[in-house]
């Protein structure tokens, strides 16, 4: 019995020792390692947003829009398309367009 | 001749017999994919709520749904035209973001946060036409179903919609938080790499 543990306790040296198997373990625990990476990025925000990035890259053609874009940058002209973008954003109200007062019983005559 | 007339006369018929049995099957398979899908969401309601109505109420409702549901279909069409509002709305907001991006490439300047931008505006209006589109169905449901005949289901349907109408506030909300913190925030630095353009271009 004695003798038995002694053989298994040498087997477990002699693996550790044994470089081919730490080898094996460590590209395994990387391969493991990437894996669980690249899950987690294709499953994550940022690979959807890079991926809109590219595409509206790829879709901005620089001669369509040349005709609208002004001969020089200015900070008038970046006052401006913030100020538009505010003024069509706020021409929409969350609370006046879906008021939850609208479904309920009362309100339907239920 | 008239051999030949009747002949074009029969293919002409059996054409247009053909053509209207496609029809006829098309509309069939797409009323029951419209009613399957009905009832998944009819099943899914019933798993979330717990409707269970008295005789009386029942009595109540079947009296009154038909009102109820003039009401809702008034709710759907109002939400039909926000949708084509907002549609256009958020087309010209990443349009003119769009444009603006275009200037910053063509001068050299830093870009990515207006990348962000447009993107986070894609993203959420996206989100948003998905839920209105959702909340719509989910009107449409209780508009159409025989409530007279179903209160039980009828209120399920309704209670439906106001989920539905959370999801779609919550998506609208996003947007609103959007446009109120990250586009200020945006333009702030996009005007400092313009003044420091502007300086190293000694314009």
């Amino acid at each position: 019995m004695r003798g038995s543990s002694k053989m298994d306790v040498n087997e477990k040296r002699l693996l550790r020792n044994n470089p081919l198997f730490v080898i094996t373990i460590a590209c395994l625990l990387a391969l493991l390692m990437s894996a669980i990476s690249f899950y987690l990025y294709y499953n994550s925000e940022t690979r959807r947003t890079v991926e809109l990035i590219q595409q509206n890259n790829q879709q901005l053609n620089l001669d369509e829009v040349s005709d609208k874009l002004p001969e020089k940058l200015s900070k008038e002209y970046l006052d401006q398309v913030e100020k538009d973008v505010i003024n069509e954003v706020t021409s929409h109200s969350t609370d006046f367009e879906f008021n939850p007062e609208d479904l309920s019983n009362s309100s339907l005559g239920l | 001749m008239r051999s030949a007339f009747l002949s074009l006369l029969i293919i002409t018929l059996s054409f247009f017999n053909l053509s209207s049995y496609a029809v006829a099957q098309y509309s069939d398979a797409s009323t029951l994919f419209r009613e399957d899908a009905r009832a998944a969401r009819l099943n899914s309601l019933n798993e979330q709520f717990d409707i269970s109505l008295s005789d009386e109420d029942r009595a109540l409702i079947s009296l009154r749904c038909t009102t109820a549901q003039s009401a809702l279909t008034k709710i759907r069409d109002r939400a039909k035209v926000v949708r084509e509002g907002r549609t256009s709305t958020y087309a010209n907001v990443v349009s003119g973001l769009t444009i603006l991006k275009a200037i910053f490439e063509r001068d050299q300047l830093d870009s990515s946060m207006l990348d962000l931008l447009i993107v986070s505006y894609q993203q959420k209006t996206t989100t948003f036409n998905g839920e209105l589109e959702g909340f719509i169905v989910a009107l449409n449901d209780a508009i159409e179903i025989n409530c007279t005949q179903n209160p039980n289901e009828f209120m399920l349907f309704l209670e439906g919609t106001r989920l539905q109408q959370e999801e779609v506030i919550q998506a609208s909300r996003a947007i609103d938080v959007l446009s109120a913190t990250v586009l200020p925030s945006t333009f702030v630095s996009l005007r400092q790499r313009y003044d420091a353009w502007e300086l190293q271009n000694g314009r």
